[in-house]
């Protein structure tokens, strides 16, 4: 009967998908789930570490083994080849379980092997369908292995711990920009052909790494972020201080919000103001004027005042004004210092490439093939614009009163 | 019955052309459209529009002429049983092709982002056991189920430019015309290419609820296709700049796979996914459909099922042991496929179209003769 | 229908069921008497009666009541019904008593054509009365509840309506409860049935057919539809598949059912049943045929779309606000029942950085030492919990809801503690059953709960991808079925724009101004004048 056979093949189907096993499974505890990864190169030799989680000492469920409280969260474990993904390979040689880099939210690189080159790195990551381009990249001065056997309070597992560290940094002070694999990738093919990093360090001597250093209400050292890494090409070439960093990301466009230092007055060294800029957007415009070009740097930002010891009466417009023209020349000066930094490395970190090509795309092409030459030979010409919207719940500052009879 | 079973409404043929052309189209003309025209990928992809328009009044003329009958006894009617049989074969083979060619993308996809492990026997099994199920039951059923995975498509792709909005950089649009004219032709031939597919309309012909419409289902098919195919370019595009994703397979996927917000949206790409796999199913049922009905409307066969076994068996095969490796499958997409799809689409109906105003209605069937 | 002659080598019945009770075969069991019963009645009484205590075999709860008035004119009268198939009252009071009196009036003399006449035409005071010339009349007479009566010298029997007897009273529909809205059911006798629909809808245009199925049980069923609205082809379509039915016995509307619908080998239901007659009264106002059978509350509509199954008559009675937002849960309901463990199953096994990753940590945490691969435990816990509501289903009330409070939470955090299961398969597990009691119709959920079994093993072999492929057989599936010639995917398969304001949200019901084009003939599709949105009265502007 037809109906009959059709049955039987459906059944001799189904079948065969319960005898062949499921290809493509991992059940969940056969997973070590890395939540940072570290790069070492020490000589013809990549070093891959990772930082593993351990759920049962993390999750408050409960679990057979019984849960541990005093048990660290994290393991961490190196393994070495002549390719990333070979020393990637031969991890299952001491782990007991597969790698899972679905979840990883940093990678740290060591200066060293940012020096040899990062295209390896980017071609695993864009290659490879298990690991995400959304990883934070961070570049650590010496062994990047430290960074991840380092423990920190508040956040049990140090790899988010750290993304999250850099995504609010990003966001609340926007000097070291949270710089993702495709966002690196796509300033390294950019015509700027620059990439910049943000640092990680440990701050403090003795490293964190047992229980015991952990159970103390202020640790002996922490990790910390600290300078800017400079990338040209590929490569790393130098470093740029915080304040050099702050100044490249206004001519990038890259501030959110951001707390200045400033002084109330005019040629007063003491600084005794801060300032919180919530909102800043620079416009860079190319201008064609002596030896090569000039470039226009347009920065509007507007604020709140935050802090002030300053005896000036905040309530007269003419002394907002003048408050304002000291912001402006504060980031003036950030500004300048930065292109000074960026000059002297011949390295274009703050994006005029880009702007010359979209305004000028005929001359671009002419100098693209020498383009730090003529980076060199390019001026700027900053104008910022600094509106001071709020001055909080006080009108004078509280050293109005102290200095009254 | 109280509904004819075999008629499809206007809106529906429109998806269906639609729908034979994106999904593939999508996949493939990101990488290969802005690798040769950089920022302009998207100007060359406007610019087959045009064109694709003018295969769709090729192609309604051709079909209006059809008095409602299958294309292919029509055409025995007309020219004679030999051109009815060969152009038949020819586009039997033809949608044959496309349809391991489908295959062979769907299985490449899933094998490098999904299921590594999983044996390429399988995965290519289980896409033609269900194309072969809903060809069994006729295109209007096809029809249907294309229209609600299309919806879908259209919501899910708003909802990831949505999601991606703040990724995106307008900079990477300019400088606007900055690639040579020679390169934008390059970039711009495999969307003409696809574009041709709406071919299709002549094997729907005789299912149309109202045929007047032809060319007005096919220019609606042709720009909502164009229309796809150009945001999916501009989204890739906006989030990748123009040097990237000429060396990234499947950037549209990549594009999906950086939304983050916070800790909680992320590495949803998996959703993008499965809608796009929901639409090369419907894509696979349209042309496992048509090389049935080419080949057995065209030979005069009654007996249709077994015949639809075995050309899926083909089909499988086909695309399985045609193309040894991702190399070879690659070499040919970015050469061969043009020229064939627009051989098969284009040339192949003008001459059809050419050959009926010549013979220009033989009154007493007289010049019968090929 | 082949396998079922095939099996029961039965020839294929013909024409219409008046036809076949007319050329009635009793069965196979070739009694003697049958043939008798071919022919007529004879004059003599006792005969007649000696032919009928045969053919019932004696049965003890056959009454006969003779009244010999002997005498000149031998007036012989019998009475022959069935105990409690009749209605005691109504054959002591209308038909014994006038009877007497009759007899008493009767002259001397009288032939007994004239007496027959005056027992037809003025003794016997009931509404329905049938003349019977044949045993076999009397006998489907005497089977219905009617009282025969059979009078000496006449060849002719008359058959009096009594039927009557115990029947339940018209009480609260035990499926498909409202809060708000009519609280009468369907019972198994018929006549109240049609009865109730008959109340609701008092249009001339109402239609009922009867006809009568099953030969053993030959249950009365009643086709009902309204002239004019319900679409001629489909009625014509249902009514030659009912007469086409061949079979011993309808016990219910099932039966009927699964003879009579288009795909058989379908989960998923294309013909609708209700035990209340509000919904089957709405069901024939948008054009459905409700097909009542004796002996069930629960009468058929058809044909039947999709989205009806998601539709409650509560929805109608609530504010539209409300109903549109509980509609549209109950979608997500039947998806969550369906493929929230194989989603389970595919993203932990499969797809897991799809989870956020505090969320995979403590699932991996609860994973440790478990022995079961995910879909083993998956199915464990599905199937473990289908025996648990079979068997709260079969349990006596008085042990009922402690058994199932037994069954689920214990079992489950023992299970869990035991370590042989995740807690979050129980969770899983448990809002799945959860969801696949909120699709009003029971038959959907069912579709749901099976196809949810054939999910696990897509997504346990092959993720995301395999449930994909599954949704994907679903929607073909969908898309080929139809309900008597209807799509089973109206509205959105074949977009039909009017029946968008009832099938995933609810229009309110003065929006709703035509009936839906695929059901209901199209020449008549406006049920309402349009302009009737509320409004205060008076006041132009408010400034």
């Amino acid at each position: 009967m037809r109906t009959g056979k059709r049955f039987v093949a459906l059944l001799l189907a189904i079948a065969c998908f319960g005898t062949t096993g499921c290809w493509d499974r991992t059940e969940l505890n056969e997973l070590a789930i890395t939540s940072a990864t570290a790069i070492d190169w020490d000589d013809g030799k990549w070093i891959v570490s990772y930082q593993v989680v351990i759920p049962s000492a993390i999750s408050k469920a409960m679990s057979v083994t019984g849960g541990g409280a005093s048990k660290l969260p994290i393991i961490v474990y190196s393994t070495e080849g002549k390719t990333i993904r070979e020393a990637v390979g031969r991890s299952t040689l001491e782990s007991p379980r597969h790698l899972f880099f679905s979840h990883t939210r940093v990678v740290v690189v060591s200066d060293v092997a940012a020096r040899h080159g990062l295209s390896p790195l980017l071609d695993v990551y864009f290659r490879n369908p298990d690991s995400r381009e959304t990883v934070s990249v961070l570049i650590a001065k010496g062994n990047a292995r430290k960074i991840l056997e380092q423990l920190m309070q508040i956040q049990i597992i140090p790899g988010d711990g750290i993304e999250e560290t850099l995504r609010k940094e990003s966001e609340e002070f926007s000097a070291l920009p949270n710089v993702r694999i495709y966002d690196l990738a796509l300033s390294i093919v950019s015509p700027s052909k620059s990439a910049i990093l943000p640092e990680i360090l440990i701050s403090g001597k003795d490293e964190v790494s047992s229980a015991d250093a952990l159970s103390k209400t202020s640790l002996s050292s922490k990790l910390r972020l600290g300078r800017l890494a400079v990338l040209s090409g590929d490569r790393m070439a130098g470093w740029m201080s915080r304040e050099e960093a702050l100044g490249v990301a206004f001519i990038r466009d890259r501030i959110k919000t951001t707390t200045l230092p400033f002084s109330c007055e005019k040629n007063k060294p003491k600084i005794d103001s801060a300032f919180r800029l919530s909102q800043s957007s620079t416009r860079l415009t190319p201008k064609k004027g002596g030896d090569g070009f000039v470039m226009n740097i347009e920065v509007k930002g507007e604020g709140q005042l935050v802090e002030t010891d300053c005896t000036k009466d905040l309530n007269e417009p003419s002394v907002a004004r003048q408050l304002e023209g000291q912001l402006e020349w504060e980031i003036t000066d950030m500004i300048e210092k930065a292109w000074q930094a960026a000059r002297k490395m011949n390295i274009d970190v703050v994006g005029f490439a880009d702007a010359i090509h979209r305004k000028y795309p005929k001359d671009w092409k002419r100098m693209k093939k020498d383009w730090p030459a003529s980076l060199a030979k390019i001026q700027i010409e900053p104008s910022v614009h600094v509106t001071i919207k709020r001055m909080g719940l006080t009108n004078q500052s509280f050293k109005t009163l102290t200095e009254k009879d | 019955m109280p509904l004819n079973p075999e008629k499809i409404g206007s809106v529906q043929a429109a998806v269906l052309i639609s729908m034979a052309i994106a999904p593939t189209a999508v996949i493939v003309i990101p990488t290969v459209s802005i690798g040769a025209s950089g920022q302009d990928a998207w100007l060359s992809v406007l610019a087959a529009w045009p064109l694709g328009i003018g295969f769709a009044l090729l192609y309604g003329s051709l079909s209006r002429m059809n008095p409602g009958v299958s294309f292919f006894s029509w055409l025995d009617s007309r020219l004679g049983r030999v051109v009815s049989v060969t152009v038949g074969l020819l586009l039997a083979q033809y949608y044959l092709s496309v349809a391991s060619v489908t295959i062979r993308e769907l299985v490449n996809f899933l094998s490098n982002e999904l299921l590594q492990k999983t044996p390429v026997v399988v995965l290519s099994a289980v896409p033609i056991l269900i194309a072969v199920y809903a060809a069994s039951g006729g295109i209007e059923v096809i029809a249907r189920v294309s229209v609600l995975v299309c919806t879908g498509m259209i919501v899910f792709l708003a909802l990831g430019i949505g999601l991606e909005f703040n990724q995106m950089q307008p900079r990477f649009l300019f400088p606007v015309g900055d690639a040579p004219l020679p390169r934008l032709i390059k970039g711009g031939l495999p969307s003409v290419g696809w574009l041709s597919e709406a071919s299709l309309l002549f094997i729907l012909a005789p299912y149309l609820s109202k045929p007047r419409r032809s060319t007005a289902i096919a220019i609606a098919g042709v720009s909502l296709a164009t229309f796809l195919l150009l945001t999916v370019v501009l989204v890739v595009l906006l989030q990748f700049g123009p040097e990237l994703p000429g060396i990234m397979a499947y950037p549209m996927f990549g594009a999906a796979e950086i939304i983050k917000y916070g800790s909680f949206v992320e590495r949803v790409d998996l959703v993008f996914i499965c809608v796009w796999v929901a639409t090369v199913y419907v894509k696979l049922c349209i042309f496992v459909f048509g090389t049935v009905h080419c080949f057995t409307q065209s030979l005069r066969i009654k007996a249709v099922k077994p015949f639809l076994w075995t050309t899926s068996l083909l089909i499988f095969l086909h695309s399985l042991y045609s193309w040894s490796d991702e190399a070879t499958f690659l070499h040919y997409q970015k050469s061969v496929s043009t020229a064939f799809l627009i051989t098969c689409n284009v040339i192949v109906p003008a001459l059809v179209w050419l050959g009926l105003k010549i013979k220009r209605r033989p009154a007493a069937s007289a010049g019968e003769s090929p | 229908m082949k396998l079922w002659n095939a099996l029961f080598r039965r020839r294929r019945g013909q024409g219409n069921s008046q036809q076949r009770k007319a050329a009635k075969q009793d069965g196979r069991s070739g009694k003697a008497a049958s043939r008798e019963s071919e022919d007529g009645l004879s004059e003599d009484i006792d005969e007649n009666l000696r032919t009928i205590v045969t053919e019932l075999g004696g049965s003890d709860d056959l009454t006969i009541r003779k009244i010999d008035v002997s005498g000149a004119d031998s007036i012989v009268v019998a009475f022959i019904y069935i105990d409690n198939l009749v209605d005691s009252a109504m054959v002591n009071q209308m038909l014994l008593h006038p009877l007497m009196s009759e007899i008493d009036d009767t002259p001397s003399g009288e032939s007994s054509e004239e007496w027959y006449r005056r027992v037809r035409d003025r003794a016997l005071a009931v509404g329905r009365v049938h003349e019977m010339r044949t045993a076999r009349e009397a006998l489907a007479c005497i089977l219905e509840g009617h009282t025969i009566v059979f009078l000496q010298g006449s060849a002719v029997a008359l058959a009096a309506d009594t039927s009557g007897g115990d029947r339940r009273a018209v009480e609260e529909p035990g499926t498909q409860t409202v809060i708000r809205g009519p609280k009468e059911g369907f019972t198994e006798s018929i006549k109240t049935n049609l009865s109730l629909i008959r109340r609701r809808i008092k249009s001339p245009r109402l239609r009922v057919e009867r006809k009568t199925l099953g030969r053993l049980t030959q249950t009365q069923i009643a086709l009902v539809y309204l002239h004019g609205i319900a679409k001629a082809s489909i009625v014509e379509e249902v009514r030659r598949r009912i007469d086409r039915i061949d079979t011993d016995s309808i016990l219910e509307s099932a039966y009927i059912e699964e003879f009579v619908q288009d795909a058989p080998f379908t989960p998923f239901p294309t013909i609708e049943n209700t035990e209340r007659p509000d919904a089957a009264a709405a069901g024939i106002l948008e054009g459905q045929i409700a097909i009542i059978v004796d002996g069930t509350p629960f009468a058929l509509l058809a044909p039947v779309t999709f989205v009806r199954f998601f539709q409650s008559s509560e929805d109608y009675y609530q504010r539209f606000g409300i109903a549109s937002f509980l509609r549209l849960i109950r979608y997500v309901a039947f998806f969550v029942s369906m493929l929230l463990p194989a989603m389970y199953i595919a993203i932990t096994t499969f797809h897991q950085e799809m989870l956020p990753t505090p969320l995979l940590i403590s699932l991996a945490a609860q994973r440790e030492g478990v022995p079961f691969p995910a879909i083993v435990e998956a199915l464990l816990m599905e199937i473990t919990f289908e025996v648990l509501r079979e068997a709260g289903v079969r349990m006596p009330k008085v042990i009922g809801p402690a058994i199932s409070i037994v069954g689920a939470l214990v079992l489950g955090q023992s299970a869990v503690q035991a370590g042989l299961i995740s807690a979050a398969i129980v969770i899983v597990v448990s809002f799945t059953a959860i969801a696949s009691f909120v699709i009003p119709a029971i038959n959907m959920s069912i579709a749901a709960r099976l196809i949810r079994f054939a999910m696990m093993i897509l997504g346990g072999t092959l993720g995301l991808f395999g449930i994909m492929s599954g949704l994907m057989v679903l929607l073909i599936h969908l898309a080929s079925l139809r309900s008597f010639g209807v799509p089973y995917l109206a509205p959105l398969a074949p977009f039909v724009w009017t029946n968008w304001k009832d099938a995933f949200v609810r229009m309110p019901h003065w929006a709703m101004k035509k009936r839906p084009p695929t059901i209901a003939d199209g020449s008549n599709l406006v049920r309402q004048s349009g302009g009737q949105k509320p409004k205060p009265p008076g006041r132009k502007s408010k400034f």
